[in-house]
């Protein structure tokens, strides 16, 4: 499962791509480490909520099939009330469907007998950092998972570490939480989640609180936690930027899946996305207005690098690319 | 309308923690105006703004709103407090009445007005934000989470400030959430001829809306400029941290390369007008 540290040469790699030719699938080594086996399937899955005050019945997932690969980082877009985080609430049981199924990793949702299993399997990390934690001093708040599933004294410690080490967070080991950064906070309630050695982590929303600083943190980590160690990541978000950086893309509306792919087939549709409440990448943008033009760009571009360079090829341009990369 | 003399603030003076959080800040805001203010975690912003209602007194320097200095000790810093609206961060957790226009006239009725002045300007106010009548008689707590938010601000309105403050007022919204917001921020603006200081993260938002953009770093004033100047000085933003728009990166890349492109351009329709000639050129002739 161990994948060469990719992030740092990103932008690189698909700049050399754009001037091969057409860009397509990110690159060869991340589609092998992914494995076309489904960790977590769901099935026609429909969830109502019940209000008692008035009586009724809301239906807010309307029939999604789906599943997740394992090892792959995979980001739920849409817009606040798509349904995006009720679906996640499914992936480790916090919800159980109304009908339809969920299977994680063999284990059924809707069977209570397996609940702390499938809490094992899969972590959930929220929105607000200061929600998640319970403990005065960093290393604590860690071990909180593992000390309730009664794991022995010395596997806790040598998961505690592992985890801090995993989020960059060593340092702070003996901090107290509540003087923490936003992004550093995140990146504790992260490390709480690897202390349980799951084998998914869903985020929900994870950066939505954070400053710009504090969301690049999160976001380098769990790249980094899915390149390197193979970890499945679901990456529930209304952030472009973060969407475009993850091997697929589903994109809720109205409880119902309403685009799937990766970041290149999903982003070019600049109108559709604006339809579901979504925008493009500025960058995306600027390639389809010059394209309704006649510029006959590659539409599929998601950042600054490959769109500069793909402007600049067109016009006949020598790309300097590694130039880009202080950007 | 707000001036600031060589103001600095330091927190808990003499303790192990002290902290110089501003440091000989001099500016001035004209009325009407609309201010992005940004900087990164702990450039002095959040200090700053709190200065300006009264809530901190400087630690030295003057502060003057409307021509009343706010270090003068006959100052009424509760009629300070009227003029100047804050809107704090996630507003929306201060939400706590039965009704939404309940809480919308917290403010008002608190100033002391009449029963019939407080309905109007709750009225007015949540017209002003958008939110529709049939909403008015729901809890606060029944609604979106972009709706909450435009609520709290209608709270703001509703006591009618000469000044507008509001600290990340997008922060956690979805894009339509935000759109929205930003849209209702700049029709009042313009309506209520309201002076506005809006503090965020989020260059893309700040460079759509404000006339001028106040960059703080270090608790000090970094630059104080049109966003289109802001922009030029792209490279100094990046220095200090600061997110610069991902249009303005493309055209800094562009230009890099020897490409003819104008400085300081920030909006994708900016951009999109910049490159229009490199790729009509040609291809509209052979259109014709």
């Amino acid at each position: 499962m161990k994948k060469s540290g990719k992030a740092e040469t990103d932008i690189k790699l698909n700049i050399d791509k754009t001037s091969g030719k057409s860009v397509s699938a990110p690159s060869a080594s991340i589609e092998d480490s992914i494995s076309p086996v489904n960790i977590i399937t769901v099935e026609d899955l429909r969830f109502e909520y019940y209000d008692e005050e008035s009586e009724s019945r809301t239906e807010v997932i309307r029939g999604v099939s789906m599943g997740v690969r394992q090892g792959e980082f995979l980001t739920v877009l849409g817009h606040n009330g798509s349904g995006k985080s009720t679906l996640a609430k499914h992936f480790n049981a916090i919800l159980t469907p109304t009908s339809g199924k969920v299977i994680v990793n063999g284990l059924d949702t809707s069977d209570e007998e397996k609940l702390y299993e499938i809490r094992q399997t899969v972590g959930m990390v929220f929105q607000n950092p200061d929600n998640q934690m319970v403990a005065t001093i960093v290393e604590e708040d860690v071990a909180f998972a593992p000390e309730n599933l009664g794991v022995p004294s010395e596997e806790i410690r040598r998961r505690v570490d592992a985890a801090l080490a995993a989020v960059n967070m060593s340092e702070f080991k003996k901090h107290a939480p509540h003087m923490l950064s936003g992004g550093q906070k995140q990146r504790v309630a992260i490390a709480g989640v690897l202390a349980m050695d799951p084998d998914i982590i869903v985020l929900d929303e994870p950066t939505a609180m954070l400053d710009p600083a504090g969301r690049r943190e999160i976001i380098t980590t769990i790249k980094r936690l899915n390149r390197e160690q193979g970890m499945t990541v679901v990456l529930i978000t209304h952030y472009m930027d973060e969407a475009v950086q993850a091997d697929r893309v589903i994109v809720m509306d109205d409880g119902r899946i309403a685009m799937e792919g990766k970041p290149k087939e999903i982003f070019p549709n600049v109108e559709k996305l604006r339809e579901l409440g979504l925008d493009a990448p500025q960058s995306t943008e600027l390639v389809y207005r010059l394209n309704r033009i006649g510029a006959d760009l590659d539409p599929a571009v998601l950042n600054e690098a490959e769109c500069a360079a793909e402007i600049l090829m067109k016009l006949g341009y020598d790309t300097n690319k590694t130039a880009f990369l202080k950007y | 309308m707000i001036k600031l003399e060589n103001v600095s603030y330091v927190y808990m003076v003499g303790g192990p923690f002290e902290k110089k959080a501003l440091d000989g800040v001099s500016l001035e805001i004209s009325e009407g105006e609309f201010i992005g203010l940004i900087g990164h975690t702990g450039s002095g912003k959040s200090t700053l703004i709190q200065l300006l209602n009264g809530l901190l007194k400087p630690s030295g320097g003057k502060v003057y709103i409307d021509g009343e200095d706010l270090t003068d000790k006959k100052t009424k810093l509760r009629d300070v407090r009227f003029k100047v609206g804050l809107v704090m961060q996630y507003p929306e957790y201060q939400l706590f009445e039965e009704t939404v226009i309940k809480d919308i006239s917290f403010g008002p009725k608190n100033m002391g007005l009449g029963e019939k002045e407080v309905l109007e300007r709750a009225r007015f106010a949540a017209n002003m934000v958008g939110l529709k009548e049939d909403t008015l008689e729901k809890s606060p707590f029944d609604l979106s989470g972009g709706q909450k938010r435009r609520a709290a601000i209608a709270g703001v309105l509703a006591m009618e400030p000469k000044i507008l403050i509001l600290d990340e007022p997008t922060a956690g919204l979805d894009p339509a959430g935000r759109n929205e917001i930003l849209y209702k921020l700049r029709d009042m603006h313009k309506r209520m001829n309201l002076t506005v200081i809006l503090v965020s993260h989020s260059m893309e938002d700040v460079a759509q809306l404000a006339d001028r953009i106040l960059v703080m770093n270090h608790g000090k004033v970094e630059m104080f400029a049109p966003p289109s100047e802001i922009f030029r000085q792209s490279g100094r933003l990046r220095e200090i941290g600061l997110a610069v728009p991902q249009i303005t990166n493309v055209m800094d890349m562009l230009k890099d390369a020897g490409l003819n492109v104008p400085d300081g351009i920030y909006t994708p329709d900016d951009a999109f007008e910049a490159l229009r000639p490199f790729f009509a050129g040609d291809r509209t002739q052979v259109r014709d």
